[in-house]
């Protein structure tokens, strides 16, 4: 056996082999390691390993200020759900909360302070926090100057907080400072209510659980508006044939998601709710179906009071005056008449559609004016008066300068405008605060987390922490009858180069030589959010209900005031006892409200909104209307797995997106999903358009919403929006537009 | 220049115009291969599918060139199995169309998948319940098989005769084709019905669906037979275009005729039965899922006309004329009768695919529309570049037509 | 580690149309707890994935007769022949036979997406495009949850990974059966209108249970035979139609083409 290997016999040895090879396992492992490696390989994004442990915070996005629980791996929130107890629903939170642990990473997330390069449309470039607080403070250094008219105010969109206070002692130090109350606000008929009273009730909240019937006037009650989770659990029987549940009829121009479950809609011709709500009072008075007696004593102005007579302005608005204007019939009106006392308590309430903005002062007088009728302020499941937080800091009102609104701002007289970041959840058109800012080279300041909405048409952007980042405070949701008060925790560490606006605004008094109180001095926000919750345990008032344990602790019981600030920082909210009485209120009111030449300006928009009634129909036979969703309005930034929500489903239109009428549609030559040219006399815009039967012909709804680009990174987006086009009454009322449409 | 390689006795073009010839369809194959290769890359994203229109322009392919493909194996059971030595002058040509309409398809399929890497999982994971496991299986062996009856072919080209351990392989393959003639067969008989059973199984797809015989939907034998039907008239219409485009006499007329009659026969069967099918369909299986079949057809622009051209434009006509004697022997009558038979094969694979994936199935569904991308498009020509390229090849260096060579001879 | 569940569940939902204002707070946390990342800039409503999506349907009427109704459509989890369960070619759907739940291995599954093409419910979505989130945001991903890789089919699974960790809790408490409420899945968790509830349809004295027989009760595309899972509530005689055969006349009327 000496045979010498010859070449054959290796390449017979190689084809052996291989062929074998096939036989072995080794070829088969080798495939299916590929398969686990292509699943493995660096492209695929694995999750984040570590301790799982829960950790509890309150949401700032919107006012409602929802308890939240936060799942973390490693401390890092990974998923955010409602407190169950507290929420009465197992832990829901609305679509944007529920995405509030992503913001953090937003693709329009700001890190650095930022100014605008030049003009309105052009970039923005990085600067230093100390070249903006110079060329701020030179401008405030201007409104000082004798004789200027020029202001310098701060836009609160979240009044109340420590912030708001420090604020407020900021603009003291200035003759011509302005503090500015929310654009739009979501509970004007209760604040419409309160300022009609002629001895301040204080804040009213809503005794819902107490009511039977609700008449709303478009405000979103089941998609956001108050404490959604209370308005969830008083509907449960809607639609119901039962005599007890709660029935909302909802009265507004389209079929909104809250009209959608409400046992009733009414479709209310564009800007005619004056109208109806004075034609509803005229029933109810003339046909006595109420307390006329109590009404007579209460009401300065039923017969005859300083702007006029009550009474005589509901008999301009007959039934069948009334139904002209509104588009339901008459006998429909004078049957929600009687239904509102026989079904009684019922309430009133109107506006807060988040991007429709304001009803207007004249509405809501009416709507208020209804209430009164209706004899709803203190009693049982109408409104009642709340208690005001525990008094912490000896507020001298000389150091804090009160509220303002922004209708009574003449146009064109604010220098340096600082709006602060924490969002209402309303939108706010740009165009109505350009409207204030004076014409030659105005400051506007944003403290903002994004470069989203107002910051896009700011000067100067401050970046600010976003939820989870901060410390915030959360007041008392609108609807609330008892006070409330929690804190948003900062679950994680901000970026470097963000910035509290409460430290910033600090930095920019520095400069401008304003003497803070010695309140605001050398402290944090969190340092005085302890004194406040030390000044609850003095005060011995309420509950606390702890988060981690879900177990309520009466303040009383609290051992210390350390050990209470301890539950607050580990997710707590604080509620007031509950009034010991709903014994009616003694406070006489003005129907009419307390404006100037308030029965003929009534009169006036009660035959439907001046802009409704001022522009031939020929010329812009349309009429243009925004809509939007709390918290989702294209001011912040939203997670962007609410691409969910936007774009893989539609089941939200976007920011700028119409609705029309199928037949309007098609009678404009428009087709369903293409595009149309919207015009109005401010200006034209091109939008996708959505045939929808939802939508009362002749209307143009257009959603106020988020732009799609925001979503993705490094996109421009448009600081101009859809707002735009809307028609600025001298009210600041913008819902209603006269427009004109073509296909493009 | 390459007269050498060429088949002695018969005549082909100068190699330059061949050049010219193969030229487009090489840049066409090219373009075809960056479109996979995008989508390689990129992810299927570059095609116009979507999760509603999971399956398009390709599978669509995939199905119809599969139906035609069946030529092959057909033509093998006749010339093998049932002698009908006649049909030998195309037997080489049919093998040489199957390869390349399974290759073809085969190659598009791994671009249609997601996951092209884990394709071998059907062979270690199977359902055996799945169609598509049948399917998988029987294709890639058929393919295998093809190969095997395709290397003779080569093996017997001029030059590589040359090689004597070629010619004694060659000389081997040979004496198994009857045994691959008959795997082939059942090989074929079974993917081409459990394609049909690929969509006549989708019980939530109503239009689709169709109730049968043990395990299988009746789409299942319908496939089968309209596969057997438009196998010849492919073979018929290719031999023909072949013939036409290299001006050579390929075939004797009879075998024409021949092909003709055997497609005219097992049409007229598949008529008949696929009629059966749709009033059973209509009037049983349909509504009984809550489905009236009159609601699909109320969507633009699929109307009835698409049933009617199913059955009776693309299947009765084409029949009658296939068996009659003398219209068959009218080479017009022919050629168009199989081109009916070839467009209604494929108008029924892109009804099964398209159309039942068009329909909505929920209330709230809309009927949805789909168009190819550039890149879908693109990988579908390159698959009828690289057939016509390897046809040319095979056409220009191996024996298809044994017969030209007699017809060549003054 | 041993499966503590020894009877056999039938999990299942009863979603009251009736309460559901398409808020999306399910469809947020559903993507949340399911590591479902955020769309590629060129998805559509077609090319998305959502593993629960909510659809609106109206009864096509004009205004001010036009209603509409929200539909949340997640996998619906046939019983019977479940349709993508026996044409998966490489066995990458099955059903639990403990909990009735459909199963999608995404790591399994090869992409051909013919079990899309079986779901009637189009409850099935494919990854158009590779997963990717902001830069850091891939530190809030869940890591019950694997995620998934372009080219492959993904879908609701009651959120398997919930019931993994009510599992292991239950058997850290010395439980070899879940209790009811303790395994939820985030959509249901998370509907602010109690809309929709879950449970074990297998457990008569569920609430899940006990809904599913009310008289507003109905599947969709019952006819077909394949035994969802998913219950459906109103007391809107238009909508409770969606599962025969009069709707599928009205909905030509919205659909123009």
């Amino acid at each position: 056996m000496r045979e010498k290997i010859s070449r054959r016999d290796l390449l017979r040895l190689a084809g052996g082999s291989a062929l074998g090879l096939w036989f072995t396992p080794i070829p088969w492992k080798l495939l299916d390691d590929v398969s686990i490696w292509t699943q493995n390989g660096r492209w695929v994004t694995s999750p984040p390993r570590g301790e799982i442990q829960f950790r509890y915070s309150n949401c700032t996005l919107c006012p409602a200020g929802c308890g939240v629980r936060a799942r973390c791996v490693g401390g890092q929130p990974i998923s955010l759900a409602g407190i169950a107890p507290q929420s009465g629903s197992r832990g829901a939170l609305c679509a944007v909360g529920l995405g509030g642990h992503h913001l953090r990473y937003h693709p329009q997330r700001v890190t650095q302070p930022l100014r605008r390069a030049s003009g309105i449309s052009a970039s923005f470039q990085p600067c230093t926090p100390e070249d903006i607080v110079l060329t701020v403070s030179e401008a405030l250094a201007t409104t000082r100057a004798s004789g200027s008219g020029d202001l310098a105010a701060i836009l609160d969109e979240r009044p109340g907080r420590v912030t708001s206070l420090m604020y407020r002692n900021f603009l003291s130090g200035f003759p011509n400072g302005v503090y500015l109350n929310p654009v739009s606000d979501s509970g004007a008929t209760l604040h419409a209510m309160e300022s009609a009273a002629e001895k301040p009730y204080g804040a009213l909240g809503i005794d819902l659980e107490n009511t039977r019937t609700i008449l709303s006037f478009g405000t979103p009650l089941l998609d956001g508006w108050g404490n959604p989770a209370r308005l969830w659990k008083m509907s449960e029987g809607l639609q119901d044939s039962s005599e007890s549940h709660l029935k909302i009829i909802q009265a507004e121009t389209h079929q909104s998601r809250t009209a959608l479950l409400a046992d009733e809609w009414l479709p209310l011709r564009p800007g005619t709710e004056a109208a109806l709500a004075l034609g509803l009072a005229g029933i109810l008075i003339k046909e006595k179906l109420i307390d006329m007696a109590a009404l007579s004593r209460q009401a300065i102005d039923l017969e005859q009071g300083a702007q006029g007579s009550f009474r005589e302005l509901t008999e301009k608005f007959s039934p069948r005056t009334t139904a002209a204007i509104t588009g339901v019939s008459e006998d429909k009106i004078v049957s929600l008449a009687r239904e509102l006392v026989q079904r009684g308590p019922s309430i009133v309430l109107g506006g807060g559609d988040p991007g429709a903005g304001p009803l207007g002062p004249e509405e809501e007088t009416a709507i208020a004016a209804l209430n009164f009728v209706l004899g709803n302020v203190g009693r049982r499941g109408g409104f009642l008066p709340r208690r005001e937080l525990p008094k912490w800091l000896k507020e001298p009102s000389k150091n804090l300068k009160p509220a303002s609104s922004l209708r009574d701002i003449p146009d064109h007289s604010i220098r340096v405008l600082f709006v602060d970041a924490l969002p209402s959840g309303n939108a706010i058109p740009w165009t109505l605060l350009e409207k204030k800012l004076v014409r030659d080279n105005p400051v506007v300041v944003s403290f903002s987390p994004y470069l989203l909405g107002i910051s896009r048409n700011a000067q100067f952007i401050v970046p600010s922490p976003v939820y989870l980042e901060s410390w915030e405070e959360v007041l008392t949701p609108l609807d609330s009858p008892t006070t409330s008060y929690s804190l948003s925790l900062p679950l994680l560490v901000p970026p470097g180069g963000v910035q509290e606006p409460f430290d910033f605004i600090r930095r920019v008094a520095v400069a401008a030589g304003v003497h803070l109180a010695p309140e605001f001095q050398d402290v944090s926000p969190k340092d005085l959010f302890k004194r406040r919750v030390e000044q609850f345990h003095r005060d011995r008032r309420g509950t606390i209900f702890s988060y981690r344990n879900e177990s309520e602790t009466r303040v009383k019981d609290v051992a210390s005031a350390d050990s209470m600030w301890a539950m607050f920082c580990d997710g707590a909210s604080w509620r007031d006892d509950p009034p010991s009485s709903t014994s009616p209120i003694a406070s006489r009111f003005s129907l009419l409200g307390k404006a100037a030449n308030a029965a003929e300006r009534l009169e006036a928009v009660g035959h439907g909104r001046l802009e409704i009634q001022r522009d031939p129909a020929t010329e812009f036979p349309l009429v243009l209307m925004p809509e939007g969703w709390r918290g989702a309005v294209g001011q912040n930034g939203l997670s962007p797995v609410m691409t969910k929500i936007y774009q893989e489903s539609g089941l939200r239109h976007l920011g700028g997106e119409a609705r029309v009428n199928v037949e309007t549609g098609r009678r404009w030559g428009l087709t369903d999903g293409g595009p149309a040219l919207i015009q109005t006399r401010c200006g034209s815009k091109v939008a996708r358009v959505h045939f929808d039967d939802a939508v009362m012909p002749e209307v143009i709804q257009v959603i106020v919403g988020p732009n799609l680009k925001e979503f993705h990174e490094s996109q421009e987006v448009d600081g101009r929006n859809i707002l735009c086009l809307c028609n600025l009454d001298d009210d600041g009322v913008w819902r209603v537009t006269r427009a004109k449409m073509s296909g493009v | 220049m390459d007269r050498g390689y060429m088949v002695r006795g018969v005549t082909r073009s100068s190699f330059s115009k061949f050049l010219m010839w193969i030229l487009p369809w090489t840049a066409l194959l090219a373009l075809g291969l960056y479109a996979a290769w995008l989508c390689f890359s990129r992810g299927l994203n570059q095609t116009h599918m979507d999760n509603r229109f999971a399956f398009g322009l390709w599978i669509f392919l995939d199905l119809t060139v599969i139906a035609l493909g069946a030529g092959a194996f057909f033509t093998g059971f006749l010339v093998y199995i049932l002698k009908k030595e006649e049909l030998k002058a195309v037997i080489n040509s049919a093998v040489v169309l199957g390869f390349v309409c399974y290759s073809g398809a085969v190659a598009v399929l791994m671009v249609d998948v997601g996951q092209p890497l884990r394709a071998w999982f059907t062979f270690w994971h199977p359902n055996v319940h799945s169609m598509l496991t049948e399917v998988t299986f029987c294709i890639s062996c058929y393919l295998a098989v093809l190969f095997i009856e395709y290397l003779p072919i080569i093996l017997k080209n001029r030059k590589l005769r040359q090689v004597p351990s070629f010619l004694v392989f060659e000389f081997e393959l040979h004496k198994l084709m009857v045994v691959l003639a008959g795997v082939g067969t059942i090989l074929s008989f079974f993917h081409q019905g459990s394609l049909g059973g690929l969509y006549g199984v989708l019980r939530g797809r109503p239009f689709a669906f169709r109730e049968g015989l043990a395990i299988w939907p009746s789409t299942f034998f319908l496939f089968i037979l309209s596969a057997l039907a438009a196998g010849p008239c492919f073979i018929l219409l290719t031999t023909w275009l072949v013939s036409k485009i290299s001006r050579k006499r390929l075939v004797r007329p009879e075998v024409f005729s021949e092909l003709g009659q055997i497609s005219g026969i097992l049409l007229i069967v598949y008529t008949l039965l696929k009629t059966v099918d749709t009033l059973v369909w209509i009037n049983g299986t349909s509504p009984a899922r809550g489905f009236p079949a009159y609601q699909y057809y109320q969507w633009k622009p699929f109307g009835t006309w698409i049933l009617f051209a199913e059955i009776v434009l693309f299947g009765l006509l084409p029949a009658v004329i296939l068996l009659s004697r003398r219209l068959r022997a009218h080479r017009g009558w022919l050629l168009t009768a199989a081109v009916l038979v070839c467009g209604g094969v494929a108008l029924n694979r892109f009804v099964l695919t398209i159309q039942t994936l068009a329909l909505p199935t929920l209330p709230f569904d809309r009927f949805l529309s789909y168009l190819p991308s550039w890149q879908e498009t693109a990988a579908f020509l390159a698959i009828v570049a690289y057939g016509v390229l390897v046809y040319s090849f095979s056409f220009r260096y191996l024996n298809l037509f044994p017969q030209e060579r007699e017809l060549a001879r003054p | 580690m041993t499966t503590p569940t020894q009877k056999k569940s039938r999990y299942g939902m009863v979603i009251d149309l009736d309460r559901c204002n398409g808020c999306g707070a399910c469809m947020m946390a559903c993507a949340v707890e399911n590591n479902v990342p955020p769309a590629h800039r060129e998805a559509t409503d077609r090319t998305g994935i959502t593993w629960l999506r909510v659809y609106r349907f109206n009864n096509g009427l004009k205004f001010p007769n036009n209603r509409s109704v929200f539909v949340p459509v997640p996998c619906q989890q046939c019983g019977r022949e479940t349709p993508c369960v026996s044409v998966c070619p490489q066995q990458a759907v099955d059903v639990d036979p403990a909990t009735g739940v459909v199963g999608q291995m995404p790591e399994r599954c090869l992409g051909c997406r013919y079990c899309m093409a079986a779901c009637p419910y189009h409850a099935r979505y494919f990854n158009w495009w590779d997963a990717v989130w902001p830069p850091g945001m891939e530190k809030t991903l869940n890591p019950d949850v694997s995620t998934r890789m372009r080219g492959v089919v993904e879908k609701c699974n009651f959120c398997h990974g919930r019931l993994h960790a009510a599992r292991e809790r239950a058997a850290a408490a010395g439980r070899d059966t879940l209790q009811p409420g303790e395994y939820v899945p985030a959509c249901v968790e998370a509907c602010p209108a109690r809309a929709i509830v879950f449970g074990d349809l297998n457990d008569e004295t569920s609430e899940v249970a006990r809904l599913a027989r009310r008289p507003e009760a109905f599947r969709m595309l019952e006819q077909l035979g394949t035994e969802p899972k998913i219950y459906y509530l109103t007391r809107q005689s238009w909508v409770r139609k969606v599962s025969e055969d009069e709707v599928q006349m009205a909905r030509k009327d919205q659909t123009h083409g």
